[in-house]
């Protein structure tokens, strides 16, 4: 819910005007940035590794390469190769899935990020929790400040446990919220135990300002919905990202760093989770949300 | 400050009391000596009836005098003689009547208002020095008539954007109605609409205030050297009283303006005895300007505020005076998507009672409330509405006891029944899916129990002393939250009906020196001690309607400040330019600040996001002040210093508190070219508050992480602005009594782009490429007001 009530006092701000200004910031010491995940999906699972820089570097992250990287599930352990063609990417080989009730735990061994002439060694885990499946889906074309977007309304059981949710949308399999501020997240305090019949969980832009290309749906395309189950510390990892990532001053404090689940005072998260999906065709003639007004 | 010893406090208290009263006594033994009697009344504007505050009363053969209370009621003891008294009151004629004491005598005042400004007024010295002869510092007055003329955004008169003019007062963001007197935070400030705590003064998101400058009579800010008669926050009082209403004829005001419209009418039910006034405001910009919209669904928005404001006062007979005023407004706010609703309302009802002629007694009921709601349209899966709401029950009794001219007693209790509501959210409608989410109310009593006096111990030097006792308890049906030192909840206790589960006390002495080193010149200083029981759960820098107050408990201290003031006032050109230059001090304690990432809503822990630390102010405040002329107006600099230290921010290291401003500049000059056309002028120019800016970055799923510096290491830009209005009156009319006025005026004059956040973004385009990016609000704005005077 108190997605919805960002979103409605966003939309009750008489908004100000914008320009760019030129600030000088300090620069500060070089930390290790991890990006990476095991999920419930047999696939190949990557970890990006990249270092701080100053805010205003303007170039590509710096990669870090030749890590030895791991993820162990306690008995196994997978080795993640890194990427001939991605510096700073590693991955598992295609046949690799994390299972539900596990933790697992990222090492990352061999680097020396701080230039100190010392290897260092850093960890993270995270455990996948379990998802309930999704009954349907439904879409609706509707306006959204000054866009069109198409609503994506879910019908779904929410078990009595606790959950914290990702809501992410891909169409005809091309994943169209890749970028971290573009998730929905979730927690179901307010829902717990309930059948979400019909509740708003995410849109795809159709047009208008903030249209983007690879969000644009047509009649015919697959719309498919994925509510992945994520940990409570990886739900407040996605929170803070996303307050921060544009900052109010009316509605927040002052800004701080994000968590991290890196040990070793790294930045980024190594975050398992499991997913579950439904589909559903764009229809010609798409339903039309009108609230009554 | 846990109560343990109780009953041993409660002793030494009566003792103190005792002691005070004794004090007193000993002067009434000149009594029996020679024979003395109270000339006591009101003082009153000749025009309209309306008590006037703090208007001087001197007598001249002794060279000595007071001043009227909030009610305009004044007593002076003195011994059987022939006196000329001389009553003086800024804007007024001077008033001088010979009097013949030989039994105690009633007497009311009414001045003529001194419209022809500027013309020779004949008036001796000694009355005009009332800023050096008063023992009273820090403290800062204006009259609705001086604020009427402060240029103000799109041409709302606004009580407290001209606060935010005085010195040590600074603007906690752009056009907001938040303020912060000497360092303190913005809800260190108690705010009292006749006597009724306003707990949130804003409207619109706090580009204006609640207050409805034709309703308001008197308004006083007190930054320190607050009286023992108040307590309950920490570093300011701003004390507004509201209009009794014309008891000499009906008459009206009204103004229509570029967003909203006025009207007040006031007059007499019964001539002399009763007399009422109403007013109110309603701002039209959805009615003007949303039907002409491009997008169908911007123009069903709604997006208005009003204000009520009405009082009627009854004179019983010579003792007996009875008040009731009332408040209520609202802002609501409504779209495709969501409704938004929040306003005050206050209820005030006064008994004033001369027990004797010297002894003044007001007794009040106070009701005060605030609330809001926050929804989506009904019918659907994910339609809720969350509701939160306050409410305060206040007794009080104040009694003020004019011993003699030498010494003025205040004494009394008051009592406030705190009943916050801090929110329920739910789903509407029978497809709604969301449970109820509610957080538990929460119930408290205030005490509060002061004695003060104020004593001129030689001719030369006044000594004024006070001691207020207060106390805060928790009552049941309560919950409280106990917290291990890692914030983890350790231990829920629920409480029944009644229980008294926590509690706590303090002693606030306030004390006040004022040595008169000559005619023009004195030195003055101060010290008190202020206690605050309830916060605010604010931790944006601009504040919003969705902000809820909470109370002490076990985890969260009461905050303690102790402040310490000195200043020399002196005055020129015969009292026609007055300079003061005050020092403070400011040692608090348990200050409340919020962890990193703090979730303040719908939280029901929202204990575990709370840190409490120390903090210290210290500052210089230099003002001038020409008050009467054709030139009026104040040029006012502060320089200070405000640091917090809080255990688990910014590593334990001091930082500098949100609204620390180091230098801070404003003037107000208003220039009547003739008698119909004013022009007034503000400049406000003050350091950038101090902000956290990113020094690093971390790539993560396409955004940037950001890495931040210390807390407040950077600062904004500087903030300055200028305001400008013009006043053309009517021309004053014999045979109609209808004066119309026009007000042009123009808010941020040379249209500079005042930073009002700035952001840190990824470019759009080129995804390696983060900017900074500032957003300001107003830009240059002009309005016009039409206001009308019947």
């Amino acid at each position: 819910m108190k997605k919805y009530i960002n979103i409605i006092i966003t939309t009750l701000i008489l908004a100000g005007c914008t320009e760019r200004i030129d600030i000088k910031v300090d620069n500060t010491y070089k930390r290790l940035v991890v990006d990476g995940c095991i999920t419930t999906d047999t696939t190949k699972h990557r970890v990006k590794l990249t270092t701080t820089s100053d805010y205003f570097y303007n170039q590509p992250s710096p990669p870090v390469t030749g890590a030895d990287v791991r993820i162990s599930d306690g008995s196994k352990v997978f080795l993640l190769a890194e990427s001939a063609t991605e510096p700073g990417v590693y991955e598992t080989t295609a046949d690799v899935y994390g299972e539900i009730g596990k933790t697992y735990i990222l090492s990352i061994a061999n680097v020396d990020v701080n230039d100190d002439k010392e290897i260092e060694l850093y960890t993270a885990e995270s455990r996948i929790n379990p998802v309930s499946p999704i009954d349907s889906i439904k879409l609706f074309y509707t306006a959204l400040g000054p866009d069109s977007v198409f609503a994506i309304m879910v019908y779904a059981q929410d078990p009595p446990t606790t959950e914290f949710y990702v809501f992410k949308a891909s169409i005809n399999g091309v994943l169209a919220h890749e970028k971290a501020t573009d998730l929905w997240i979730q927690d179901d305090v307010l829902f717990n135990g309930n059948y979400t019949n019909g509740i708003w969980s995410q849109f795809l832009f159709q047009s208008g300002p903030t249209k983007r290309p690879e969000e644009h749906v047509a009649p015919g395309d697959i719309v498919t919905f994925e509510r992945n189950s994520i940990t409570k510390d990886y739900y407040s990892f996605l929170a803070e990202l996303q307050s921060n990532a544009y900052y109010n001053p009316i509605f927040r404090g002052p800004p701080a760093n994000t968590r991290s689940n890196v040990s070793n005072g790294a930045i980024g998260y190594f975050s398992a989770y499991s997913i579950a999906r439904c589909n559903r065709v764009v229809p010609a003639k798409p339903w039309i949300l009108d609230y009554p007004y | 400050m846990k109560m343990k010893n109780y009953t041993a406090m409660r002793i030494r208290f009566l003792f103190f009391i005792l002691l005070l009263f004794n004090s007193g006594n000993g002067f009434s033994g000149d009594e029996k000596a020679v024979k003395r009697f109270t000339v006591s009344g009101h003082v009153k504007d000749q025009s309209n009836g309306e008590t006037l505050i703090s208007a001087t009363i001197y007598v001249k053969e002794l060279a000595t005098g007071t001043v009227t209370n909030e009610y305009g009621f004044f007593a002076l003891s003195l011994p059987a003689g022939t006196y000329t008294l001389e009553i003086s009151y800024l804007g007024y004629k001077n008033i001088t009547r010979t009097i013949q004491l030989q039994q105690n005598l009633t007497v009311s005042f009414e001045m003529p208002p001194d419209i022809q400004e500027m013309q020779e007024v004949e008036i001796t010295a000694e009355k005009k020095n009332k800023n050096i002869v008063n023992n009273e510092m820090s403290v800062d007055k204006l009259q609705s008539k001086q604020i009427k003329e402060i240029p103000a955004l799109l041409g709302e008169v606004d009580v407290i954007k001209a606060i935010q003019l005085l010195p040590g007062v600074q603007t906690i963001s752009e056009g907001s109605n938040g303020y912060s007197v000497r360092g303190g935070s913005s809800d260190q400030n108690l705010i009292l609409l006749d006597e009724a705590t306003v707990y949130n003064s804003s409207h619109l998101l706090g580009f204006f205030s609640v207050f409805n400058n034709d309703a308001v009579k008197d308004v006083t800010l007190y930054k320190g050297d607050i009286p023992a008669q108040y307590g309950g926050r920490l570093s300011s009082l701003l004390d507004i009283r509201m209009k009794e209403g014309n008891a000499k004829k009906f008459a009206g005001t009204g103004g229509i303006g570029t967003i909203s419209s006025r009207l007040t009418l006031e007059g007499p039910i019964l001539k002399d005895n009763t007399s009422f006034i109403v007013s109110g405001r309603r701002t039209y910009a959805d009615k003007l300007f949303l039907p002409f919209a491009r997008d169908e669904t911007v123009r069903k928005n709604k997006l208005y505020f009003y204000d009520f404001n009405g009082k009627i006062n009854h004179t019983i007979d010579e003792n007996n005076r009875l008040y009731f005023s009332g408040y209520s407004g609202r802002d609501f706010y409504k779209n495709k998507w969501a409704e938004m609703g929040f306003g005050n309302r206050t209820l005030t009802g006064r008994w004033n009672h001369l027990f004797s002629k010297k002894l003044f007694n007001n007794l009040s009921l106070i009701y005060g409330r605030y609330d809001y709601s926050l929804g989506t349209p009904k019918g659907e899966a994910n339609s809720f509405i969350w509701l939160s709401k306050m409410e305060d029950f206040t007794g009080k009794n104040d009694v003020v006891w004019y011993l003699n001219p030498a010494n003025t007693i205040h004494f009394g209790y008051s009592v406030t029944y705190h009943k916050f509501d801090p929110g329920k959210a739910k789903g509407v409608g029978e497809s709604s899916i969301f449970n109820e989410l509610k957080l538990r109310k929460n119930y408290s009593y205030e005490h509060g129990i002061y004695a003060a006096n104020n004593q001129k111990l030689t001719s030369k030097l006044t000594f004024k002393y006070g001691l207020r006792f207060s106390m805060f308890q928790n009552a049941g049906p309560g919950v409280e939250y106990r917290y291990n030192t890692d914030h983890t909840l350790a231990d829920t206790i629920k409480y029944g009906n009644n229980v008294i589960f926590n509690e706590y006390f303090g002693f606030e002495p306030r004390a006040g020196l004022n040595y008169v080193l000559t005619d023009n010149a004195s030195l003055k200083a101060s010290y008190s001690r202020t206690i605050q029981y309830v916060h605010l759960a604010q931790n944006s820098t601009a504040g919003t309607p969705l902000d809820i107050w909470f109370p002490s408990s076990a985890t969260v201290k009461p905050q303690f400040c102790d402040q310490y003031a000195a200043g020399i006032f002196r005055n020129f050109r015969d009292h026609t330019i007055e300079t003061s230059i005050e020092l403070y001090y400011k040692d608090m304690k348990n200050v409340i600040d919020f962890k990193d990432n703090a979730n303040l809503l719908l939280n029901k822990y929202m204990e575990q996001e709370l840190r409490f630390g120390t903090a210290y102010s210290y500052g210089s405040e230099f003002l001038i002040r020409k008050s009467s002329g054709d030139l009026s107006g104040w040029i006012s600099y502060t320089l200070s210093k405000t640091r917090r230290k809080i255990l688990e921010i910014n590593g334990g290291r001091e930082y500098p508190a949100p609204y620390d401003k180091p230098h801070n500049v404003s003037v107000v000059i208003n220039y009547d070219f003739s008698k119909r056309v004013t022009v007034s002028s503000t400049f406000v120019y003050a350091t950038g508050n101090p902000v956290t800016f990113p020094v690093g970055r971390a790539e993560y799923q396409g955004v940037f992480l950001k890495v931040y510096s210390d807390r407040n290491a950077y600062r904004m830009p500087d903030y300055h602005r200028m305001d400008l209005s013009l006043i053309i009156r009517g021309k004053t009319n014999s045979i109609k009594s209808w004066r119309g006025e026009h007000v042009i005026s123009f808010y941020n004059v040379y249209n500079r782009h005042n930073a009002w956040s700035i952001n840190f973004v990824q470019d759009e385009n080129d995804p390696n490429v983060t900017y900074a990016e500032k957003s300001y609000i107003f830009p240059i704005l002009p309005a016009y007001t039409y206001n009308f005077y019947f």
